[in-house]
């Protein structure tokens, strides 16, 4: 699994990702560590399939008991399906969560881990006097649904928000914005459901102060990419896979 | 996978395959999960014939009580056949509690695997990463975990085969039952044809009850020797 530090000043980003020996039809996802202190935290740290080299990557990093604290974003098995594999691996560890995925997480199975509820308003950790903040998301795409922002770094790692669909050999940033819309429109009419809920996330993430946007698929943007990005969604039509003009609906 | 590759000989020790690598695993599952499943179907299949067998009693009854003096000897046979059919109906709840420990912890056992198998490539693939030896305590734990969920799926499995044993017997009984059951039809007299198919469908359904206790005790020898590498003591 291919590693890249995105951050270094007194705590660290890094994104994994890009793993060779991935099977083909599983999709390729970025998992992301913040090391602060003593302490690490995994963002959704993926499926099953990618556990080992995921955890094998993040060994030239951390020790196993300075992995405290996880996230999930939200439920998707790409997301956090190896949480059953954590659970048995790491000693004392918390899964920060979306309040409303807390029964259906504990499938993956977490008898060890503590699960810590996130509210719908979003909320905060400290991580080793990193503060990371978790913003809401919710409907991006799924109804319960959460970004990590941190302020210090100006990275906010989005989701599913930005992600797009392409090999699993591609660049980790995006390098020229318009040729890549093509990557991520089919993504984003698709797997997000609501104009609504878009607008509403691009008003609340126009406020933060990003540096890099980190997304769970495809390449991080970077620097004026991100509001680049932020115009081009702004401007896209989701949730194109009901009719928009049901029968009757339209007269 | 390949065991004689392993570049650190304390992976022996904290891997969970037992035999040659992922074949084996992918062995062991199928006996596992096929093995479990199909006793556990095979049992329902035992409990739909006690009922049918426990109908046929009852309507034995009937005829009996009809045929007055002429099925004197007959009526106890009766009271016999459904005792017997309780029996195998209890005795058929234990065993299918029992086949859901059994199947739940073969479930517990495989995931154990899984791990161990994923904690070793780890070990073999990340074995320069600095923090490599950290993981050690939760392969190790993982180890333990593994063969103490053996010896409960032992315990279940003996236990299971233990019910499967106590059905036999009592099936045997009901051949022993159908035999006399047979003879005393025959003074039944005119009543002689519908007593004497209780005694058949009796016999039948015993033998039939046997067939799928040896194919579950069999079965039961199957996940031992595959998942255990013993025989335990079901015959």
């Amino acid at each position: 699994m291919n590693v890249i530090e995105l951050f270094d000043q007194g705590h660290q980003w890094f994104v994994f990702g890009r793993d060779p020996g991935k099977p083909e039809r599983v999709i390729d996802t970025n998992q992301y560590m913040v090391r602060a202190g003593r302490r690490v935290l995994l963002i959704d740290p993926g499926g099953i399939e990618i556990f080992a080299p995921m955890l094998g990557a993040n060994l030239h990093y951390a020790r196993i008991e300075q992995i405290t604290d996880l996230f999930a974003s939200h439920q998707d098995p790409d997301i956090i399906s190896s949480l059953g594999l954590w659970n048995q691996t790491l000693p004392d560890a918390k899964l920060h969560a979306p309040w409303l995925w807390e029964g259906f997480i504990r499938h993956f199975g977490m008898d060890n881990i503590e699960f810590v509820p996130i509210a719908d308003e979003g909320g905060s950790i400290d991580l080793d006097g990193v503060e990371l903040q978790f913003i809401p998301a919710h409907y991006m795409h799924s109804s319960g649904n959460h970004n990590v922002y941190d302020p210090k770094a100006k990275i906010l790692m989005s989701g599913d928000v930005g992600a797009a669909l392409e090999p699993a050999d591609s660049p980790m940033f995006v390098k020229d914005f318009d040729s890549h819309v093509d990557k991520m429109k089919m993504f984003h009419e698709r797997w997000m459901p609501s104009n609504r809920a878009k607008n509403d996330w691009i008003a609340r993430v126009r406020e933060l102060d990003i540096d890099l946007m980190c997304p769970q698929h495809g390449r991080i943007f970077r620097g004026d990419d991100v509001k680049r990005f932020l115009d081009w969604f702004e401007e896209l039509e989701v949730g194109l896979a009901v009719d928009r003009d049901p029968v009757g609906a339209g007269a | 996978m390949d065991r004689g590759r392993s570049p650190d000989p304390a992976l022996e020790e904290l891997h969970c395959e037992r035999g040659p690598g992922l074949s084996k695993q992918d062995n062991e599952q199928d006996v596992i999960i096929v093995g479990t499943s199909t006793i556990a179907a095979d049992l329902h299949r035992i409990t739909n014939i006690a009922w049918t067998v426990s109908l046929a009693a009852k309507n034995a009854r009937i005829i009996s009580a009809q045929a007055g003096e002429l099925a004197r000897r007959f009526q106890p046979i009766t009271n016999h056949i459904e005792d017997i059919t309780r029996s195998v109906l209890r005795t058929a709840d234990h065993v299918a509690d029992e086949s859901v420990r059994v199947t739940q912890e073969a479930a517990r056992h495989l995931k154990c695997v899984d791990r161990g198998t994923r904690f070793r490539r780890i070990l073999e693939d990340a074995a320069e990463a600095e923090h490599v030896e950290t993981l050690r305590p939760a392969a190790e734990a993982n180890r333990r975990q593994l063969e103490a969920g053996l010896e409960t799926l032992d315990e279940h499995l003996g236990a299971l085969a233990g019910h499967l044993k106590h059905l036999r017997a009592t099936v045997r009984s009901a051949l022993t039952v159908s035999s006399i059951c047979r003879i005393e039809a025959s003074r039944t007299g005119a009543y002689r044809a519908d007593l004497s198919e209780v005694a058949e469908d009796l016999e039948r359904a015993s033998q039939e009850i046997q067939t799928i206790l040896r194919a579950g005790l069999d079965r039961i020898t199957d996940i031992r020797e595959e998942v255990l590498g013993t025989t335990g003591t079901n015959e």
